[in-house]
């Protein structure tokens, strides 16, 4: 029997999927690893879904929980520690894309994780200082100084690639 | 570059072309209907049925070793004198032995260089603990730089899974006979468990310093816990495979190992990625026009190709959506990757099936 909670976290995954997704897609680099990681968010979310439904907004809740459990899962270094990539990259849409678009996300993808998810949050979930310091469990002067060397290092990588390009 | 153009930048990072989701809705909803019945037996203390299923999973499950999550008093925990220089990935070297009421062990990933432990359902809290000499300060000196009004940063960056740890301030209470420190707003409380060794938690709570002292003295090491078990078990690999890595969860009663890898030391030693799941649907494994469907060992798979991309090698990977019950992926890197994944699904792997009984504690046989 289905429960009221699940038809509220069914309606608003069903909305929202496809922004979780691409938020996790830009944080992992490929899709399948995007999706493993909205499917573990999604099960932090339906068991904090009284808490999600009760903060201000549902959305900013949601993608805490994404991006919280991206650092995890980068803290624990699986691809960094083996050379081995269980979910390469996703060759498929690679070999769809486009140049510039997929300049940008080679750039991005340069980043290490953290200032990655920083620069994600700030700016493409527009969350403000203060909230991506909240949700990457840090001081509002480390989301500045991360932002700072993000946009830094995407700068030169971007150049970089048009230099050789 | 200004704000704007980072925005649109991302914007078109993220048009890509999306592939079809595979994120499983309901799947979610169980499991999450799952962990709130764990978390309501731990929290409902009153009733008898609850205390003996908590007791029950404390024989099994780290992270509910001793009191109950959130009652009684905090285990009179002690780090060992001295920090083994490599832990044995198949059986944690620390668990959590007290957590608020609630929570308990989320999953782990174990390797001979740390262990890492998560709990709660939510933002969780993370537990780090490294082995012998992965980190350059001890105790002292950080405690005598921060006598000089210095701010020391701990680097714990031996191998590649490195960090830095910026201290600010020592914390109200000893942990395991050391003075543990906070970073900058006590998002990090670290220690030292033992000689060499560094442990690091981080609270999912703001301002709760007593709860994060209370849960890092409460940590128990050596392991004490049960081992990892594994559904899946790699034979007659090659020579010097050893395992480097396991990521674990606690599920139907044990620590159940889903994600593995093993490799030779050399540099053409070779390796493999193993993962072990619950039976899902063909389209999970993405049968693409580079993802032929095959059937090895009377098992349909699909096998992906991958190939080499910025500065990664080639990958190969097989998965087999239900092999007896259990979803296998098995991936191997490399153009000349010795044995490959396919040759390993095909002569290198046993499926241990669904029952917990049957399960091995030694994923390389």
């Amino acid at each position: 029997m289905q429960t009221r909670r699940d038809a509220e976290f069914s309606e608003y995954v069903a909305a929202r999927l496809g922004f979780l997704r691409r938020v996790a897609y830009l944080l992992c680099r490929d899709w399948d690893g995007a999706d493993d990681l909205v499917q573990r968010a999604l099960i932090k979310l339906y068991v904090h879904w009284a808490r999600a439904q009760a903060a201000d907004h549902t959305d900013a809740y949601a993608r805490v929980i994404v991006v919280r459990e991206f650092l995890i899962e980068r803290r624990s270094g699986w691809s960094r520690r083996v050379r081995l990539d269980a979910q390469p990259p996703d060759a498929a849409a690679a070999e769809t894309d486009h140049d510039a678009a997929l300049d940008v996300r080679s750039a991005l993808f340069g980043l290490p994780p953290r200032q990655r998810a920083t620069l994600v949050l700030r700016y493409y979930c527009d969350l403000s200082v203060e909230q991506s310091a909240w949700a990457l469990g840090c001081s509002a002067g480390t989301v500045k100084s991360q932002t700072a060397k993000g946009i830094e290092a995407l700068r030169r990588a971007l150049d970089q690639e048009a230099r050789h390009g | 570059m200004d704000e704007t153009r980072v925005r649109g930048l991302l914007q078109r990072a993220a048009a890509g072309q999306e592939q079809p989701s595979r994120v499983d809705v309901e799947l979610a909803r169980s499991r999450g209907r799952r962990k709130l019945r764990w978390r309501r037996a731990g929290l409902a203390g009153a009733s008898a049925a609850a205390v003996v299923a908590v007791a029950v999973a404390a024989v099994a499950i780290p992270g509910s070793h001793g009191a109950a999550p959130g009652r009684g008093k905090v285990p009179q925990a002690h780090g060992p004198a001295t920090a083994p220089s490599r832990f044995n990935p198949l059986r944690p070297y620390a668990t959590f032995g007290w957590l608020p009421a609630g929570e308990s062990l989320a999953q782990g990933t174990d390797s001979t260089n740390d262990v890492d432990l998560t709990a709660g359902t939510g933002p969780a809290w993370e537990l780090k603990v490294y082995a012998a000499g992965f980190c350059d300060l001890t105790s002292r000196e950080v405690l005598r730089r921060l006598g000089l009004h210095q701010q020391p940063q701990l680097e714990c960056s031996k191998g590649v899974n490195g960090a830095m740890y910026q201290v600010t301030s020592v914390a109200a209470a000893r942990v395991d006979g050391h003075t543990a420190f906070w970073t900058a707003d006590q998002t990090y409380l670290i220690w030292q468990y033992a000689n060499h060794g560094w442990a690091v938690l981080t609270s999912p709570i703001r301002d709760a310093s007593s709860v994060a002292l209370k849960v890092a003295r409460g940590v128990r090491y050596g392991a004490a816990g049960p081992p990892i078990k594994f559904q899946l078990q790699s034979v007659n690999v090659p020579r010097g495979w050893t395992i480097l890595v396991v990521s674990f969860w606690p599920d139907a009663g044990v620590l159940r190992g889903y994600l593995y890898a093993a490799a030779g030391t050399g540099a053409d030693a070779g390796g493999a990625i193993f993962s072990a799941g619950p039976a899902t649907a063909m389209s999970s494994c993405y049968p693409g026009r580079n993802s032929p469907r095959e059937t090895i060992n009377g098992y349909q798979v699909v096998v992906n190709h991958y190939p080499a991309s910025n500065g990664s090698p080639p990958g190969l990977r097989v998965c087999a959506p239900d092999a007896d019950g259990v979803a296998v992926t098995v991936a191997t890197s490399g153009s000349h990757a010795s044995p490959d994944a396919v040759s390993i699904f095909r002569r290198h792997l046993r499926i241990l099936g669904t029952n917990p009984a049957d399960w091995t504690t030694q994923p390389l046989g």
